[in-house]
């Protein structure tokens, strides 16, 4: 622990940035499986009549949102392996956490198209468009304006989330951060250097969903 | 990346799985139950903590003063941008340095505390924000200060709009306890993770585990939900449009 | 002493900067007194008043006599409201005072000419407000509380008196709108005539000496407007001191003892209210009487080609 101040910075920051980029890649393999599962679930809850599959859903989200994220990552990397399912910790991190967004992707999306008035729809099927097309070209791009915000939640939430992720010993950025400190004992200023890491990833990730949303808005309201 | 499928587990296979709960629940119950008391005292006394700081940082929020506005915009920002659990381990590794060590206990609260206030001050500022304009200045027309419109006005309606996002804070706060475990709490899930490796019996563990934050988490959830329907859209203020 | 024309007296020196309210001067009140047979219960002077680049009030100038009903009509945007809410300060005017049965409302210190006047926080408010009953046009009952508390909760917080004179004078005031069957039901239960007629009653409760009506009937369904103005109208036969913001031309011609008309943030004109309404001098009333589908039928112009 010493040298200067920006020098201690320095030196932790390859590693942990490396750690940053297994993170990102969680993030980004769990975003793609929370955005195709939870439109899938959205569009079922939405449109489907039977009881069954509404009751499933249900089931799967509200264990997806009721219980912590650590126990969802313990269940897929120590539970599997006894039932013959091994998973290395990156995937099952993906995997975990592409489920939990899941749950919260189709909540949101779905309440985005309760929130749709009823006449949408009815103009879309008027016009002669198939049921598909009128959610394809109509009903999910006004949905998903609605959903933007919530959405932009959910991705921060997800990145932030990946730091569960050292718990079972994937190789982001607070595994990367311990292990720095058993070996340079720097830890305030490591564990500080963490913070603020992830500060510079989150911020401008939320600000990029605010901008997308405004750009959208000018381009709704412009003559 | 190594992955080995099995086929369909065979029924004997499903019916060990079960027999495992049978077998062990005698044991497993009272530990994860005291694992789960140590949950609960953490999340409440985290939320209280959150609820008291949420509080002050939405006065300041609120405040016409940019010395107390400015670093509590700031503090609500950074804890919004950094995961809970950088912010523990900062907390229990990196301070002792320093010279304040705190037992895992305390940091968990401090933690949660800390990071969930983040959450209540801008809840709280949506509730008074929803109350409409014209209460406030009803209130003060007819005489009333400020403090005594606040107390006894928009305070009241306000909570009518905080209390289902309150609960789902909770709940958050519950789940992120969770956490703790990762800095050497005895709760819920440090027990499980114990008992997991005792028994090699990973699965039905950690699922019991994730079943009791389910019973807790679930039926607070759902009031939240009814909280909301009743009295965050049917039952909008009557008194003023706008 | 100061000798600015504008200057307070010896009390403004000794309040200035405590927040207590500046009070005129025995000369000045003298002054008042020649001018009109009496004080004036409300006087407004030079009110200016603008919301970015739009100047709303230009100088707004006019006297309420005690028990006096004052109608304050006028086209949408031509500032009535916002002197209205000048006068209790829900909004600062820019330029202007406001003397309320001889005491300056709202400002801290002596005025200096030609910088904008210091205005009382909404603490410091308080007490001047209580004087001041006002109405609103969407009434703002609060809705957690039921119709007695709403017009016992001032009584009761602002003026300090013990639950049973609050709740007791509220009932008196509910009586007085007719609204007494209702004291235990929440707003929500109530028509729109109902609930405004509950917001008279809590202006009332405040005992105030000035009561300001914000358009009372502009939001209610027109089956429900008759209740309200009947409750306006007995109170200016009582002799309640009112100033009244409306639309409804045949009741401020019938009711209110005076009108003053505004547009475009002036007063066009001011007079005793049948005359006024019956035979408008200048042709700007007399165009805005006709577009009022309300206005007695017979608004004749005195003037050159209406």
């Amino acid at each position: 622990m010493s040298g200067p101040l920006l020098q201690r910075f320095a030196d932790v920051m390859p590693l942990l940035l490396a750690g940053a980029r297994t993170a990102v890649l969680i993030a980004l393999g769990a975003a793609l499986l929370a955005a195709m599962l939870g439109t899938a679930l959205a569009l079922l809850r939405t449109f489907s009549r039977s009881r069954g599959v509404l009751l499933a859903i249900a089931a799967f989200t509200e264990w997806q949102r009721n219980v912590p994220g650590v126990a969802h990552l313990f269940i897929l990397y120590f539970g599997l392996p006894a039932i013959g399912i091994k998973l290395a910790p990156v995937l099952a991190a993906i995997v975990g956490l592409g489920l939990v967004g899941a749950a919260s992707v189709g909540d949101i999306l779905a309440n985005a198209l309760r929130t749709l008035p009823a006449g949408q729809r009815e103009a879309a099927l008027a016009t002669g468009l198939a049921p598909w097309q009128a959610i394809r070209h109509v009903l999910l791009p006004q949905a998903l304006r609605l959903a933007w915000p919530g959405f932009g939640n959910s991705a921060c939430q997800l990145l932030k989330d990946t730091s569960i992720a050292s718990a079972i010993a994937a190789p982001e950025i607070m595994f990367f951060a311990r292990n720095l400190v058993t070996s340079t004992f720097d830890t305030t200023l490591i564990y500080l250097a963490v913070l603020v890491l992830y500060a510079a990833m989150l911020v401008p990730l939320g600000a990029g969903f605010v901008w997308v949303e405004r750009r959208w808005r000018r381009a709704s309201s412009a003559p | 990346m190594s992955e080995s499928m099995n086929p369909m587990p065979a029924p004997q296979e499903l019916a060990g799985f079960f027999a495992a709960f049978a077998e062990h629940g005698a044991e497993w119950g009272p530990r994860l139950a005291a694992g789960a008391l140590v949950t609960a005292q953490l999340s409440l006394l985290g939320f209280m903590l959150a609820v008291l700081g949420g509080s002050a940082l939405a006065a300041a929020l609120g405040s016409r003063a940019a010395v107390l506005r400015l670093p509590a915009q700031a503090l609500v920002q950074a804890m919004r941008s950094v995961p809970l659990l950088a912010l523990l381990l900062l907390l229990y590794f990196g301070l002792p340095p320093l010279g304040v060590t705190m037992s895992s206990f305390v940091t968990g609260v401090l933690g949660l505390g800390l990071y969930g206030a983040a959450s209540i001050a801008v809840i709280m500022q949506g509730g008074l924000a929803a109350v409409p304009r014209g209460q406030r200045e009803a209130a003060l027309a007819a005489g009333l200060t400020p403090a005594a419109a606040l107390r006894h006005v928009l305070l009241p309606q306000a909570l009518r709009v905080m209390t289902a996002p309150l609960l789902n804070a909770y709940v958050a706060l519950l789940k992120d306890s969770s956490l703790c475990a990762l800095i050497a709490s005895n709760e819920l899930m440090l027990a499980a993770r114990g008992m997991a490796s005792e028994y090699f019996l990973p699965m039905q563990v950690f699922l019991l585990a994730g079943l009791f934050y389910f019973v807790i988490a679930f039926p607070l959830s759902l009031l939240a939900r009814w909280l909301d329907r009743r009295l965050g859209n049917g039952r909008r203020g009557v008194g003023s449009p706008a | 002493m100061s000798a600015l024309p504008t200057s307070a007296g010896p009390g403004a020196a000794r309040a200035a900067g405590t927040g207590a309210p500046i009070t005129l001067t025995a000369a000045q009140r003298g002054m008042q007194q020649r001018s009109t047979a009496a004080p004036p219960l409300l006087q407004v002077d030079g009110l200016r008043k603008r919301y970015g680049s739009a100047e709303v009030l230009r100088g707004l100038s006019f006297q309420l006599q005690p028990q006096e009903t004052l109608a304050l009509i006028g086209p949408s945007g031509s500032g009535k409201s916002t002197c209205l809410r000048c006068i209790n300060l829900l909004e600062k005017p820019d330029e202007g005072r406001v003397v309320l049965d001889g005491e300056v409302i709202g400002q801290r210190g002596e005025a200096v000419p030609g910088k904008p006047p210091r205005w009382m926080t909404d603490r410091q408010l308080a007490p001047q407000r209580r004087h001041m009953g006002m109405v609103f046009q969407h009434f703002h009952l609060w809705p957690h509380l039921t119709v007695r508390e709403n017009v016992a909760l001032a009584p009761l917080r602002a003026q300090g008196l013990d639950r049973r004179t609050a709740e007791s004078l509220a009932d008196a005031m509910l009586d007085k709108v007719q609204m007494a069957h209702k004291a235990r039901a929440y707003p929500e239960c109530l028509s729109g005539g109902q609930q405004q007629r509950v917001a008279i009653a809590r202006a009332l409760a405040q005992r105030p000496k000035l009561m300001l009506f914000d358009e009372p009937t502009s939001a209610l369904d027109p089956e429900l407007v008759g209740e309200v103005l009947g409750v306006i109208r007995a109170l200016a036969r009582e002799g309640t001191a009112m100033l009244l913001v409306t639309h409804e031309i045949r009741f401020a011609r019938e009711v209110a003892d005076r009108v003053v008309f505004m547009d475009g943030g002036v007063i066009v004109e001011q007079g005793p209210a049948r005359a006024l309404i019956d035979a408008p001098r200048t042709p700007r009333l007399a165009q805005f009487l006709r577009q009022m589908p309300d206005a007695a039928p017979v608004a004749a112009c005195t003037q050159e080609p209406c």
